[in-house]
């Protein structure tokens, strides 16, 4: 038996199974888990092969890949990429297995999610893509000087980077570090370099800033304006904005005070 | 006056505008700015009544020469009236902008001493937001009833998105709800006004949307969706709003019994239908006081109606078609087209039900390969026994 490599990225991935399709005993193996093997197996690594190589053998051998030129093949490539970034180890699973799913019948059978693999990969998908959208929403930044923004994040998955990369691009001339509570993690962005440290002495400083900053003083009060008593929707509220997301933030002991 | 005093006052006023959306295509490029714009939009709280808070929401001031009968800022109203200053209001937002409170601006005003004037200080603040904070992201700006055209062109300029409040369905509505305000010549001409603008280099991609206070004129939900039918076509509006009228002291209109709840969200289910499914204003099923049906949902009402156009066959019917069955939506038509492209052939109620539809209605008005799925007279009965069932527990309140 051989072991068929790759990286958590999609290319390396598509490789892989392509590779794997041309050796007749093989195991997919995602680089991450290397060392949990017990036996040593040759090995091929997928990276080490270019893309162009191992189309053009497949093609040889099995035909055409259509879905190569499909025009949704950059957002299944995009959906891989998100779904590496799911925090359960069996996304590898649900990955390998669409990428043999669209190979056997096609991409759009796969994206149409008429299987209950694609329908999986999609959920871990949609679960990565909510992480990062509540946490652009619901993060919170204090700046700490005219060119420094220190905010607070809490991701369910390996999401923190592209959340800061999203706040790079929208404060582009600051220095940005955000604090992920429940990895006990800070991604920073300075002097355009991004690097992951740890997270004590950044949020104390933020904690007492924000303390005493008139400005979120002016933001609670603007939004208990924003509430109307007469249409309180607790169970649309909580759908929206579930506790796991309530992280420390004002708005959640306002909800808590008027849901409880 | 504190500028907190000032935020409960002028966020309080602005907070039954409707509108949440800062989905935009129009973007502003200042060089090393900050903000940026999407095609989606992005949450960044919610209130305990589940509506989403993510544009600082505020008028520029309260105090108002308008008469608006509904209108708890109207002329004649004994209440605390303050303004924000330019400075002070653009101040504010590019703060709550740099903690990442809000999404954007949305800035509404009463007529302080006059239109002009108002709009005046409405667009210096949106200048000074653009250019001395160098803001790239959202702004959605109310125009204000008969502002002239020159504010109109330099609203759309600055702002992502503009809005003119139709209200109500006709002039005569209007007579029943202002003195002074005119439907056709104050509003419905600056919508003119800025769908053309929408054309011009600085104004490209202005998108406008429209609000109508629903059940504060006697309309109906018929009328209600007539006119919005027209507006959408003949001023490529982006989205309609509605807010149910609720009666407040000491306005004319104190007496009036506020609208029924369920109006407001049949409605928007009725501007799903005309937007997205393309309905028809003409395809709507209406009670005999014209309004929508409360007690079932709009589409199945409108399937009921047409029942000689079912059942349809879910693997060979048109797109169009697959969307008038109560519970497809767009993007589960789409995916029966993917898979029809592909060769792959419903073939059971499940498998509908994995892909999106939702079959506790859709069942009754479609075949799969032939094969009806449903009794109609099954859904029917339910449904009156439904209706009884309501009838009855009404009649035991009293
Ligand atoms: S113009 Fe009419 S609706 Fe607007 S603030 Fe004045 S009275 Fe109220």
């Amino acid at each position: 038996m051989q072991q068929i490599l790759y990286s958590p990225h999609a290319s390396s991935v598509i490789k892989a199974v392509l590779l794997a399709r041309l050796t007749d005993d093989y195991e997919l193996k995602n680089k991450d888990h290397e060392e949990d093997c017990l036996f040593d197996y040759p090995q091929i690594d997928a990276d080490s092969i270019s893309s162009k190589d191992i189309y053009q053998k497949y093609r040889q051998q099995f035909g055409e890949i259509i879905w190569l030129k499909d025009t949704n093949f950059s957002i299944f490539k995009q959906q891989i990429n998100m779904v590496f970034r799911h925090s359960k180890p069996d996304k590898h699973i649900f990955i390998e297995g669409v990428v043999k799913e669209s190979l056997d019948n096609s991409l759009q059978f796969v994206l149409a999610k008429a299987t209950d693999l694609s329908r999986k990969f999609n959920n871990y998908y949609n679960s990565v893509a909510s992480d990062i959208h509540a946490n652009k929403g619901f993060c919170r930044l204090q700046p700490v000087d005219s060119a420094f923004l220190i905010g607070k994040i809490n991701t369910e998955h390996n999401t923190g980077d592209l959340i800061l990369r999203y706040f790079i691009q929208r404060f582009p001339q600051y220095k940005i570090a955000l604090i992920d509570k429940r990895k006990n993690l800070a991604f920073v962005f300075d002097l355009y370099q991004l690097s992951i440290t740890s997270p004590d002495n950044l949020e104390k400083a933020s904690t007492i800033m924000s303390e005493n900053d008139i400005y979120t003083q002016y933001w609670h009060t603007y939004f208990e304006t924003q509430y109307i008593p007469e249409k309180k929707n607790t169970k649309l509220a909580l759908k929206h904005f579930p506790k796991k997301r309530w992280n420390d933030m004002f708005e959640a002991d306002f909800l808590r005070k008027h849901l409880e | 006056m504190e500028i907190t005093e000032k935020l409960k006052i002028l966020g309080n006023a602005a907070k039954y505008d409707i509108c949440a959306s800062t989905a935009t295509n129009k973007k502003h490029d200042i060089s090393g700015g900050i903000g940026e714009v999407f095609q989606h939009t992005i949450c960044h709280s919610f209130t305990p009544d589940g509506r989403c808070v993510n544009l600082l929401k505020v008028l520029m001031s309260n105090e108002c020469q308008g008469d608006c009968f509904y209108c708890p800022s109207r002329s004649t109203m004994d209440i605390p009236r303050t303004s924000f200053t330019p400075e002070e209001l653009s101040k504010l937002f590019i703060e709550f902008f740099k903690r990442n409170f809000v999404e954007g601006l949305f800035l509404s005003s009463g007529i302080k001493f006059n239109t002009s004037q108002t709009m005046e200080d409405m667009l210096k603040t949106c200048e000074i937001i653009r250019y001395s904070y160098q803001y790239n992201g959202y702004i959605h700006m109310k125009i204000l009833p008969n502002s002239p055209y020159s504010y109109v062109e330099r609203a759309c300029q600055l702002a992502n998105r503009v809005s003119i409040n139709a209200e109500v369905p006709s002039q005569e509505h209007m007579g029943k709800i202002s003195k002074f305000k005119h439907w056709e010549r104050d509003i419905l001409q600056r919508m003119d006004w800025i769908k053309n603008l929408s054309d011009k280099k600085n104004s490209k991609n202005i998108s406008q949307s429209t609000q109508f206070i629903v059940g504060a004129a006697s309309e109906n939900d018929n009328s209600i969706i007539q006119a919005m039918n027209r507006l959408y076509k003949t001023y490529s509006l982006t989205r309609t709003y509605f807010s149910t009228f609720v009666p407040i002291k000491d306005t004319p209109l104190e007496n009036q019994p506020a609208a029924e709840s369920t109006r407001e969200g049949k409605l928007y289910q009725a501007d799903f239908l005309l937007r997205i499914y393309k309905f028809k204003a003409s395809d709507f099923v209406f009670n005999t006081n014209g309004n929508l049906p409360s007690d079932i949902d709009v589409k199945l009402a409108i399937s009921l109606h047409n029942l000689q156009d079912f059942p349809k066959e879910v693997n060979n019917c048109s797109y169009s078609d697959l969307i008038k069955i109560p519970g497809i939506g767009p993007l589960t038509a789409q995916r029966i087209m993917t898979l029809r492209k592909n060769n792959i052939k419903i073939d059971s109620l499940a498998q509908l039900k994995k892909i999106g539809a939702q079959i506790k209605n859709a069942q009754f008005f479609l075949t799969i390969n032939g094969r009806l799925q449903g009794n109609i007279t099954f859904l029917l009965s339910k449904i009156e026994l439904e209706r009884e069932r309501k009838h009855y527990k009404q009649l035991t309140l009293f």
